[in-house]
C-alpha cells in the first residue's frame, strides 16, 4: 500500500486515498484481531513453543532445563522412532495415491446421470462427516477375528487374518479405515473441480472423436489439477500427522509391535506416556519439517498453473 | 483406567471424555477457617469401574455429613488418568487427594514430589498403619517415607467355566502346573475356537509364573533385575509353551479384547484375572457360569501379583490438614463402608471377616489367594518399559520368534540400562 512513496511529492488527492487505505487496513485488523489473537494464543503460539520444547530436558512434573540439540541426537538414535516415520510414511504412500485415485473415479462416476445420484453422494461423504473415534470402533468390529470381514472372506474360502492382533495386518487395517473414511470428502472437492471444467471442451472433443476414456484422460484429469494439487496436499499432511485411528485401534500402545506406532502417536506417548517432553517435541519438529519438505514438493509438481 | 488390566473402557470415551476432562472445573477453594465456609478438597480418580463410579462419592457424601467444615467433592478423571493428572500437576492445578495406581506409577509421583509424604499427619493423628496388609502398604512406602495410605487391592486369581469343566470330565479346578497343563488340553477344541486359556501375553499376567517357579522379576528393593535367573526360565517357559502347544490363546485370536471377555464369550475355559472381572462378567455375560479358584501351584509356591492403589495428597493441596482427615476417612470407616459396597478387595486385614464377604463367596478364593501375593511394582523410570518393552517381548515369545530364554535375555538387559542410567526420567 506504501509502494508508491517517495516517487513524487503526493497530491492532496493522493494523500486522501493514502489516509483512506490506512484507516482501511486499521479497521480490517481491528476486524480480524479476535482471530488473529486466538490463532497465535492457540495455534501460532504452541506451535512455536514446540520448538523451544525439543531443546529442553522435562519430564510435566519436574524443573525443565535446557540440553541443547541433544534430543535430536538421541532421538536419530530409537529405533522406536525411526520404525514410527517408517510407518507413517509407508501409510501416507499407500493411502495418500489410493484415496486420490478413488475420490476422482467416484467424483466422475457421481457426476453422470445416474439413478439415485443423490444416494450415493451421501454415502460416499458420510464416513467423512462421522467421527473418527465411532468409525475406528466400528471398523474394530468388522476386523475382529471373528468379525464381520472375516466372515464374509469365510464365505469365499478364504481364511481371515487376526487383522489387529498381527502385526503384519494391523497398520493395512488401519489404512483400509483411513481411506474409506477420507475419499468421499475428496470426491466433493473433486465434484466441484468438475462443475468447472467447461462441458464445451467435452463437446469438441466429441466431435473430434475421441472416446470416452480419452476424454477423461486428456481433458478430465489435467483440468482437475487445482482440485488434485488440493487433495495431495491435504491428504498428505492429514496421512503424516494419522493419530486418532491408530490410538484407538491399538488402545494407545501402536501395537502389536509397534506396527501401528506413527510419528503423532510416539510424540503422544513420549510426551505424556513416558514423560520425555524434550523428545517427543523434537520429533514434532521433524514432523513439521517432513510435512513441509513434501508439500513444497507437491508444490512443484501439481502446483503450477493450467495451460491450455 | 488401570493400567494393569486390558482396556476394558473404550479408547474411544478415552478420547472424546479425555478432552472434556480437560475443561474440568479447578477447585476454588477458601482460606482454612475463613468466615466459617467449608474448605473444598477435590479427590480424584480414574474413571470406569463400579468402585470409581459410585462408591467413592458415596463415601464421600457419608464423609461431608460428619465433617461441616471440609467439603470434599468426588473427581473421576475419564481418559488416560496418568496422562491427564501429569497435564494437571505442570499446570500446578492437580486435586488436591489422587488415587496411586500400581505397576510403576507411585513411585513416579513420588519421586517428583507431586505427592506429599503422610508421616508427619500420621504421626500427628496417632493414625495405625498396622491394620493394612503389609504388601499393600509397602507398594507406597519409600523407606520410611509413606505417601500413600491403601484404598483397595485385587491379587490375581484362576476365572474359569465350571460348565466347561463338567462337559470336560474335569471334577474341579487345577492346583499344580501338570494339571493347568492337561485340563486346558482337555478344554481345547480349536475347531470350535474354544481355548482352554485364553490371556493376553503381557507383563501382569505372567509374571506370577517366574515367582511360583521361585524366581522374581526384580529383588525386592528394586535396585536389580533378576530376570537372568534359572528359576525365572523355568516359569516363562511354561507361560510361553501354553501358547506354543495350542492350549492357550490371545485374546484377539478369539474376537475378545481381554481374557475376562474372551471368558464371558465361551471362547475360554480359564483365565487369570483380579477381582475387577467379577461385576464385569456378572453384568456383561450373565449366563456364562463362571468360579474363581486360586492360582495352581508351580515347583515352589502359587505366588499371585497384587494390584494395590491407594489415596495420596499432592503438592498442589492448599489445604493438607483437610485432605488428611479425607483420607483418614476414606481409608478407616470408609474402607468398611467401600466393602459392604462391593469395591474390589479390601485393604484392611480385619475386614476380611466383614458379613459382605460370608454373603458373596464368589471373594472366598481371591481372600484366600491375598497372603501369596506379590504387589506389582517398578521403580520410576520404568514406564516405558512396563507399557510396551514387556508386552513386545513377550509377545515375540509366545508367536515362537525368539525363545523364551532369548526374550528373557533382552529384557533382563533392557531393564538393567534403565536401572544403570538412574531413572532415564
Amino acid at each position: 500500500m506504501t509502494a508508491f512513496q517517495g516517487i513524487r511529492p503526493a497530491s492532496k488527492r493522493q494523500r486522501g486515498w493514502r489516509q483512506w487505505r490506512r484507516r482501511d487496513a486499521t479497521t480490517a485488523y481491528v476486524f480480524t484481531l479476535p482471530t488473529i489473537l486466538l490463532l497465535a494464543a492457540f495455534s501460532l503460539g504452541p506451535a512455536l513453543y514446540a520448538f523451544f520444547l525439543s531443546g529442553v530436558s522435562w519430564n510435566l512434573l519436574n524443573r525443565m532445563h535446557w540440553v541443547g540439540a541433544a534430543n535430536y541426537v538421541t532421538l536419530f538414535h530409537l529405533p522406536l522412532f525411526w520404525t514410527a516415520v517408517k510407518n507413517s510414511v509407508v501409510f501416507a504412500a499407500v493411502v495418500m495415491p489410493v484415496q486420490t485415485v478413488i475420490a476422482m473415479g467416484f467424483a466422475v462416476l457421481m457426476n453422470q446421470h445416474l439413478p439415485a445420484r443423490p444416494l450415493y453422494r451421501l454415502a460416499f461423504f458420510f464416513p467423512s462427516i462421522s467421527s473418527s473415534a465411532v468409525t475406528s470402533l466400528m471398523f474394530m468390529w468388522i476386523f475382529n477375528k471373528l468379525g464381520l470381514l472375516n466372515g464374509f472372506l469365510g464365505g469365499i474360502g478364504i481364511a481371515g487374518p487376526n487383522w489387529i492382533g498381527n502385526p503384519h495386518f494391523a497398520l493395512s487395517a488401519i489404512m483400509i479405515l483411513n481411506i474409506w473414511s477420507t475419499s468421499g470428502y475428496f470426491m466433493v472437492v473433486f465434484l466441484a473441480g468438475l462443475q468447472a471444467i467447461p462441458q464445451s471442451m467435452y463437446e469438441a472433443a466429441a466431435i473430434d472423436g475421441a472416446s470416452g476414456f480419452k476424454r477423461f484422460l486428456k481433458i478430465t484429469v489435467p483440468l482437475l489439477r487445482p482440485s488434485t494439487f488440493f487433495i495431495v496436499v491435504m491428504g498428505l499432511i492429514g496421512t503424516l500427522q494419522m493419530f486418532d485411528q491408530s490410538f484407538i485401534i491399538s488402545g494407545g500402545t501402536g501395537g502389536p509391535l509397534n506396527s501401528t506406532l506413527t510419528i503423532a502417536l510416539l510424540i503422544y506417548q513420549q510426551i505424556f506416556s513416558y514423560g520425555q517432553v524434550g523428545l517427543g517435541a523434537a520429533a514434532t519438529v521433524f514432523l513439521f519439517v517432513l510435512v513441509l519438505g513434501s508439500t513444497i514438493l507437491v508444490n512443484r509438481w501439481l502446483g503450477k498453473p493450467i495451460e491450455y | 483406567m488401570r493400567r494393569i488390566r486390558p482396556v476394558t473402557m473404550l479408547a474411544a470415551t478415552a478420547l472424546s471424555a479425555g478432552a472434556l476432562a480437560g475443561c474440568g472445573v479447578a477447585s476454588t477453594t477458601s482460606p482454612p477457617g475463613a468466615s466459617g465456609k467449608p474448605v473444598t478438597i477435590v479427590v480424584a480418580s480414574w474413571a470406569g469401574t463400579n468402585v470409581t463410579n459410585g462408591i467413592i462419592k458415596q463415601q464421600l457424601a457419608a464423609f461431608n455429613k460428619a465433617h461441616p467444615h471440609i467439603h470434599a467433592v468426588y473427581r473421576p478423571i475419564s481418559g488416560n488418568y496418568q496422562t491427564i493428572l501429569k497435564t494437571e500437576f505442570a499446570a500446578g492445578d492437580a486435586p488436591d487427594i489422587i488415587t496411586l495406581n500400581n505397576g510403576g506409577q507411585a513411585p513416579l509421583f513420588e519421586s517428583q514430589g507431586a505427592v506429599i509424604p503422610l508421616n508427619r499427619y500420621i504421626t500427628q493423628s496417632h493414625y495405625s498403619l498396622s491394620g493394612f496388609f503389609s504388601g499393600a502398604i509397602n507398594m507406597f512406602k519409600a523407606g520410611n517415607t509413606v505417601y500413600g495410605l491403601p484404598r483397595d487391592q485385587s491379587p490375581l486369581v484362576l476365572y474359569y467355566n465350571p460348565a466347561m469343566f463338567k462337559k470336560a470330565g474335569i471334577s474341579g479346578p487345577p492346583t499344580t502346573w501338570a494339571q493347568l497343563q492337561s485340563d486346558a488340553q482337555k478344554l481345547t477344541q480349536a475347531s470350535k475356537k474354544i481355548y482352554g486359556i485364553a490371556q493376553t501375553p503381557q507383563e501382569p499376567r505372567w509374571a506370577q509364573f517366574i515367582y511360583q517357579a521361585g524366581g522374581s522379576v526384580m529383588n525386592a528393593s528394586m535396585t536389580k533385575m533378576t530376570l537372568n535367573t534359572p528359576a525365572a526360565l523355568k516359569g516363562f517357559s511354561y507361560f510361553v509353551h501354553l501358547y506354543r502347544a495350542g492350549i492357550a490363546v490371545q485374546p484377539s485370536q478369539v474376537g475378545a479384547t481381554w481374557g475376562g471377555q474372551a471368558l464371558g464369550m465361551g471362547h475360554a475355559a480359564m483365565t487369570f484375572e483380579g477381582a475387577w472381572a467379577i461385576p464385569y462378567l456378572q453384568d456383561t455375560y450373565p449366563n456364562t457360569p463362571f468360579a474363581i479358584a486360586t492360582l495352581p501351584s508351580g515347583p515352589v509356591s502359587n505366588q499371585s501379583l497384587d494390584f494395590p492403589t491407594a489415596w495420596a495428597i499432592t503438592k498442589d493441596s492448599a489445604h493438607p490438614s483437610q485432605a488428611w482427615q479425607v483420607i483418614q476417612y476414606l481409608s478407616g470407616t470408609g474402607e468398611a463402608r467401600w466393602v459392604e459396597q462391593g469395591g474390589l478387595v479390601t485393604v484392611r486385614k480385619s475386614l476380611v471377616n466383614m458379613p459382605y464377604y460370608q454373603s458373596h463367596p464368589i471373594y472366598k478364593n481371591i481372600l484366600a489367594q491375598l497372603p501369596h501375593a506379590v504387589p506389582w511394582n517398578f521403580p520410576n523410570g520404568f514406564s516405558q518399559y512396563v507399557s510396551s518393552t514387556l508386552s513386545n517381548v513377550s509377545l515375540l515369545a509366545v508367536e515362537g520368534r525368539v525363545s523364551p530364554a532369548a526374550a528373557l535375555q533382552q529384557l533382563q538387559r533392557q531393564g538393567v540400562s534403565i536401572l544403570k542410567s538412574g531413572s532415564g526420567q
